[in-house]
C-alpha cells in the first residue's frame, strides 16, 4: 500500500489592514512590511486572556478572546476573524467570521465582518454591518 | 419549530399586498409585502421574496425575506440564509446563518431592554410592574 505524505499549506494570502493590498507570505511569518503602503503589518494571531486595553488591536490573523479576556479598544481589526469568549469593547473590523461565545459580550460603533455567530447568551450592543468586506484603498499617484 | 405552513394560524399570501398596522394573537407566516406595523404575540416568519416595510413586533421573528424597519423581537430573532433586516434590532437571542444580512443597531441579550415593547404585548414580568419605587414619608 503506497502512503500518501500530506504537504501542509506552507504559505497563505492575506491582506492587508491598512491599504487592503493582497499578499503571500509564509504561514510562519509573524510581521511583514505591506508592498502596497510600506507599513509594518501583523501577521501572526492574537491571543489576549487578561484585560488589554489599547488604542488599535490589529492582525492580519486571528483574534482570540478567552473567557477572563477583556478588550478596550478604539478599533479591533483583523484578517481571519474573531472569536470570543470574553468582552469586547470597540469598533470591529473583519472580512472573515466572528464568533461569540455564550458568555461573550461586545459594546461599541460598529461591528463590520464577513458572517458572525451568536451563542446564545451573548450580549451585543452597537451597529451591526454584515456582510462586510473591506474596500481596497487606490494607491496614491505621486 | 413551525416550518410547515399548517403550523401557522395566518398566512399571508405572495399575491398580498398590505399598508397599515397587523395584529396576530399567536403565529403568522408573511409571503406578500406589507407596509406599516406587525405585532405577534407568538412566532412571525417573513418568508423568501416577501418584503415588509414594517416595524415588527413579535416573540419570535424568523426572516428569510427582506425587512425594511425596526424588528423587536421578545424572544428570537433567526435569520435565515437569505435573510435580510435593514433596521434597528431588539431580541434577548439571535441565530444567523451564513449569507444573512444585518445593516442596523443591534441590542441582542441586554435583559433590561431586550423586546421591551414586544413583551409588554405579550406577557408582563411582575419585576417590570414593580419598577416605579413609591417613597413614603
Amino acid at each position: 500500500m503506497v502512503r500518501m505524505k500530506t504537504k501542509a499549506a506552507t504559505r497563505k494570502m492575506i491582506r492587508c489592514y491598512f491599504c487592503g493590498h493582497e499578499l503571500e507570505v509564509s504561514v510562519k511569518t509573524m510581521s511583514t512590511t505591506c508592498p502596497g503602503c510600506n507599513k509594518a503589518i501583523k501577521v501572526e494571531d492574537v491571543v489576549v486572556k487578561t484585560y488589554l486595553p489599547v488604542n488599535d488591536l490589529q492582525t492580519c490573523g486571528k483574534i482570540k478572546i478567552t473567557k477572563r479576556g477583556r478588550v478596550a479598544a478604539r478599533l479591533l481589526q483583523c484578517g481571519e476573524g474573531i472569536e470570543c469568549e470574553g468582552s469586547v469593547e470597540g469598533e470591529i473590523e473583519t472580512d472573515g467570521h466572528v464568533k461569540l461565545g455564550p458568555k461573550a459580550s461586545w459594546k461599541g460603533k460598529t461591528l463590520r465582518c464577513g458572517s458572525i455567530d451568536i451563542a446564545v447568551g451573548a450580549q451585543i450592543i452597537g451597529e451591526m454591518k454584515i456582510p462586510w468586506k473591506r474596500p481596497k484603498t487606490k494607491k496614491k499617484s505621486k | 419549530m413551525a416550518t410547515n405552513s399548517q403550523d401557522f394560524n395566518t398566512i399571508i399570501g405572495p399575491d398580498a399586498s398590505f399598508k397599515g398596522d397587523l395584529k396576530f394573537e399567536s403565529s403568522a407566516q408573511v409571503l406578500g409585502k406589507i407596509e406599516g406595523t406587525i405585532t405577534a404575540k407568538g412566532r412571525l416568519e417573513v418568508s423568501g421574496g416577501s418584503e415588509c416595510k414594517a416595524t415588527v413586533l413579535a416573540k419570535e421573528v424568523i426572516v428569510e425575506g427582506h425587512i425594511q424597519g425596526n424588528v423587536e423581537a421578545g424572544d428570537l430573532v433567526e435569520l435565515k440564509p437569505k435573510g435580510m433586516i435593514t433596521g434597528d434590532i431588539v431580541a434577548a437571542r439571535m441565530s444567523m446563518a451564513e449569507g444573512a444580512a444585518i445593516d442596523g443597531h443591534c441590542r441582542i441579550g441586554v435583559s433590561n431592554n431586550a423586546g421591551g415593547s414586544a413583551k409588554s404585548s405579550t406577557e408582563v414580568k411582575p419585576a417590570a410592574i414593580r419598577a416605579p419605587k413609591v417613597v413614603t414619608t
